[in-house]
């Protein structure tokens, strides 16, 4: 088996903010594939290999979800749940990267066994701080689960 | 029946308590009584002692006038003697002749000791009967042993006249007396005729046997006794002794004699004189006694049943009395009820067990009508409903009260809503009885309850609908601004070089312009959590929440040199910690901030002070001071005070103050005075609200 290494799924509606996010973890250091998906409907389809992701190859279950919850249609939490459900997707680890900070929200995504919760910051720098020690964590530090 | 007999005795024992028997009256019934009959015993005796007495004097008398007339007798048949012998010319005083007078004499005249002829010279020469006197044959009486026969014959002989003697003892030994009569004839003394009386033979021979077996006879001759017919026995000399006495006279002689019944004298002594000795005078004081004590124990049964019914009369007017209050007390009792229950503006119903209306006020009339009474309750039912399901457990006893809401139709025929408040009725024996039911009419005020309760809901939809509202709006804010921070920094970071300091400015102000945008939409957040969020309520100590605040504006008040006064041991509050933090965080804040950048020596205090029952806390600066006429409008969101336009800030701090104080129950203030200083008050519900 070669070894490829695990790829981030980041499902974001704000093109801005998906945009920054990306260049954040680039900037980190991180090479890996990081895929972006704009709402709730599509990350399942990815996550399912549903619909245009349906080639698994193409396509394979992501390392790390990076999660909004706020997203048009199915929002992020929906797609946590549908993630804790699924016997072989439960393993890959949720980290949720929202602005909301109200706790029925925290409380809700824990709740779906969430594996982090994280805010976006304002500042700049902030941002970028976060995102790095995200992606030093989840992607370096933390060994993930072995996938099929 | 039995039961009121002992109840009836019961209270005659209690009330005889209070009256004792009065002894007294019986008592001295009893003594009088046994007074009178002891004095009428003592008369009793007395009239028989009376009787006795008289028949004595009778008997005396009668003994008296024996023994005078047997002894005139005796001597005038001597003196016949006496005149016959010297009748005869010349006298005869042959012995022959005597003994023919003195055999004839004895004969016909008893009582004669004996009849003698002395001769002058005193010597008695014939006896007769001569068996019986032999002793004195042949005596001179001259020479008589006794004086006093002596003397007599001596007078005898002298007076030539009859004499008597006083009573001696005779030749025969006897007691007795004798008579002599000088025979004189031709002036010359011939001799005596001697009559010689024994007393025992004039007496028995004279008084019957029958009289001296009653009486005691007893003679005395100049004090001397002569005769007794029960000798050595004394007479009584009681008082009461029914003794008679007379004086029996006969030719130159008296004697005395007393006269007593023999059974008194026979019996002298306290038993006599009791008269106890008689069955008939015991018979009748011992009938008086007992007839004394049996009408004095009359008299006290009397007087005691006189007593019992009096205590029962007493009682029961007592009881009479105590009913007539009572009743006073129930009709007053009941006037007041009466009154009471007319003031009730409620409804006030009485049911019996079918349900059927029975009684009720003036209110249940004004609601139901006037014929309210006899009629059914589900006569004025509206719709359907449980009232009877509910009433039932009351009806059958297993329950005591009940409450019940029912659509019911009113006098005008609409239907109102009304609470029954009921209550069981159950007589003595715990039957039931029916219900009291209160009822109100509540239709209205449960309309203004579900009015209230839509309204409260509405409110608490539009509130939740806000702050929802507010929640996304900020969120949603805050997306922007987040992305505009990420380019601004990507700007600079890739394409600062070619931006110039020109460029960099005004990066700058569009960065500085997101920041206050951040802090708006952050306050704004925060506000619309001080709603929505709440944590468990602490006791917190205001001393270290003060504390607390200083240390986060270290940096600031450090820079501006401000003096903080923070007393130790200040009351603690007790709340919700993070939002009393972000409090005091706000009000530190705002004094720090609008201390007067002149101000000389600046100063920020903490106080806590008692104002009545609650705890006032306040933090108290001498910076620029605000304007009265904006005391109410510094608490409203994003109002700013014309003199803050330089410093930063949203409007939002006092706001954020303002809703954590109404959460927490409390209210605050502000009170300035500008260029002096702010001090802003506020005060915290109590734990037990």
């Amino acid at each position: 088996m070669i070894y490829e290494p695990s790829s981030i799924l980041l499902v974001e509606d704000e093109e801005a903010h998906a945009e920054l996010t990306v260049r954040a973890i680039r900037k980190a250091g991180n090479a890996n594939r990081i895929d972006t998906v704009p709402d709730g409907e599509k990350a399942l389809d990815y996550l399912f290999n549903r619909g245009k992701y349906s080639d698994k190859n193409q396509y394979p279950t992501p390392g790390l979800v990076l999660l909004d919850i706020k997203l048009p249609g199915v929002d992020g939490i929906e797609v946590l749940k549908k993630i804790k459900e699924d016997d072989e997707l439960r393993k890959v680890p949720v980290v949720m990267l929202t602005t909301s900070e109200r706790s029925d929200d925290i409380e809700a995504c824990y709740g779906h066994y969430a594996n982090s919760y994280l805010t976006k910051p304002v500042g700049f720098m902030e941002f970028e701080d976060k995102i790095r020690s995200l992606d030093f964590y989840w992607m370096i530090i933390n060994r993930p689960p072995l996938l099929d | 029946m039995y039961r009121d007999n002992v109840a009836f005795l019961l209270l005659i024992s209690r009330s005889m308590k209070n009256h004792p028997v009065n002894i007294i009256l019986p008592l001295v019934i009893f003594l009088t009584l046994s007074s009178i009959t002891i004095i009428l015993w003592q008369r009793y005796l007395d009239h028989d002692e009376e009787i006795i007495r008289r028949h004595t004097q009778a008997m005396a008398e009668q003994v008296r006038v024996r023994l005078e007339d047997f002894m005139e007798e005796r001597l005038s048949s001597l003196e016949v003697l006496v005149e016959r012998w010297v009748e005869r010319r010349p006298p005869d005083f042959s012995y022959t002749r005597y003994r023919q007078f003195a055999e004839t004499y004895f004969k016909h005249y008893p009582g004669f000791q004996a009849i003698n002829w002395v001769d002058r010279e005193g010597f008695i020469r014939w006896v007769y009967p001569e068996e019986q006197n032999y002793a004195s044959k042949d005596k001179s009486l001259r020479n008589h042993p006794e004086v006093a026969l002596r003397d007599s014959f001596a007078r005898a002989e002298t007076s030539r006249e009859y004499v008597v003697t006083p009573c001696v003892t005779l030749f025969q030994g006897s007691l007795g007396f004798a008579t002599y009569w000088p025979l004189v004839y031709n002036g010359k003394l011939q001799g005596y005729l001697n009559g010689v009386f024994n007393i025992r033979s004039v007496v028995e021979s004279r008084i019957g046997k029958t009289l001296l077996d009653e009486f005691r006879l007893i003679l005395y001759e100049e004090n001397r006794l002569i005769y007794q017919n029960t000798p050595g026995k004394a007479l009584t000399t009681s008082s009461r002794s029914v003794r008679a006495s007379r004086e029996v006279h006969f030719r130159g002689k008296t004697w005395r004699l007393e006269l007593e019944p023999q059974e008194i004298t026979a019996k002298a002594g306290s038993a006599a004189y009791l008269g106890l000795e008689n069955p008939r005078h015991l018979f009748f004081l011992i009938f008086g006694l007992t007839l004394s004590t049996g009408l004095s124990f009359l008299l006290y049964s009397f007087m005691r049943r006189m007593q019992m019914y009096q205590a029962v009369r007493d009682q029961a007017l007592h009881e009479v009395n105590e009913r007539r209050q009572a009743e006073k007390a129930l009709r007053e009792a009941e006037e007041k009820r009466k009154t009471l229950l007319a003031t009730i503006p409620d409804i006030v119903m009485q049911i019996d067990p079918d349900r059927i209306r029975t009684w009720c006020n003036n209110a249940g009339y004004a609601f139901f009508g006037e014929d309210v009474i006899g009629k059914k309750g589900d006569y004025y039912f509206v719709g359907e409903q449980d009232t009877y399901q509910k009433l039932q457990p009351l009806l059958d006893g297993r329950e005591y009260a009940a409450y019940i809401e029912s659509w019911q139709r009113r006098r005008d025929g609409q239907p109102r809503l009304l609470a029954w408040w009921c209550r069981r009725l159950s007589n003595d024996r715990g039957q039931v009885m029916g219900a009291i039911c209160t009822a109100r009419d509540i239709t209205d005020q449960r309309k203004l309850e579900q009015e209230r309760e839509a309204l409260l809901k509405e409110l608490s939809d539009k509130n939740a609908e806000l702050e929802s509202f507010v929640y996304t709006v900020s969120h949603d804010l805050k997306t922007p601004v987040v992305t505009i921070e990420g380019f601004i920094g990507a700007l600079k970071e890739d394409f600062g070089k070619l931006l110039g300091p020109e460029g960099e400015k005004y990066l700058r102000r569009i960065s500085e312009a997101t920041q206050k945008m951040e802090g708006l939409i952050n306050d704004l957040l925060d506000l619309s959590r001080i709603g929505r969020l709440s944590e468990q309520k602490t006791e917190i100590s205001f001393t270290s929440l003060a504390k607390e605040a200083v240390i986060a504006l270290d940096a600031p008040i450090k820079e501006r040199r401000i003096t903080v006064v923070i007393p130790e041991n200040m009351p603690s509050l007790y709340a919700e910690k993070k939002r009393l933090g972000q409090l005091v965080d706000n009000l530190v804040g705002n004094a720090v901030k609008y201390i007067g950048e002149d101000n000389p020596s600046p100063r920020i205090e903490f106080g806590a002070e008692k104002r009545g029952d609650e705890t006032v806390f306040f933090v108290r600066d001498n910076g620029i001071g605000i304007d009265k006429m904006y005391f109410d409008k510094i608490f409203k969101i994003f109002q700013r005070l014309p003199s803050a336009r330089k410093i930063d800030g949203t409007g939002m701090g006092l706001t954020i103050v303002k809703r954590i104080v109404e959460l927490h129950g409390g209210r605050v203030w502000v009170e300035s005075e500008v260029g002096k200083g702010s001090t802003f008050y506020f005060t915290i519900g109590n734990k037990e609200d």
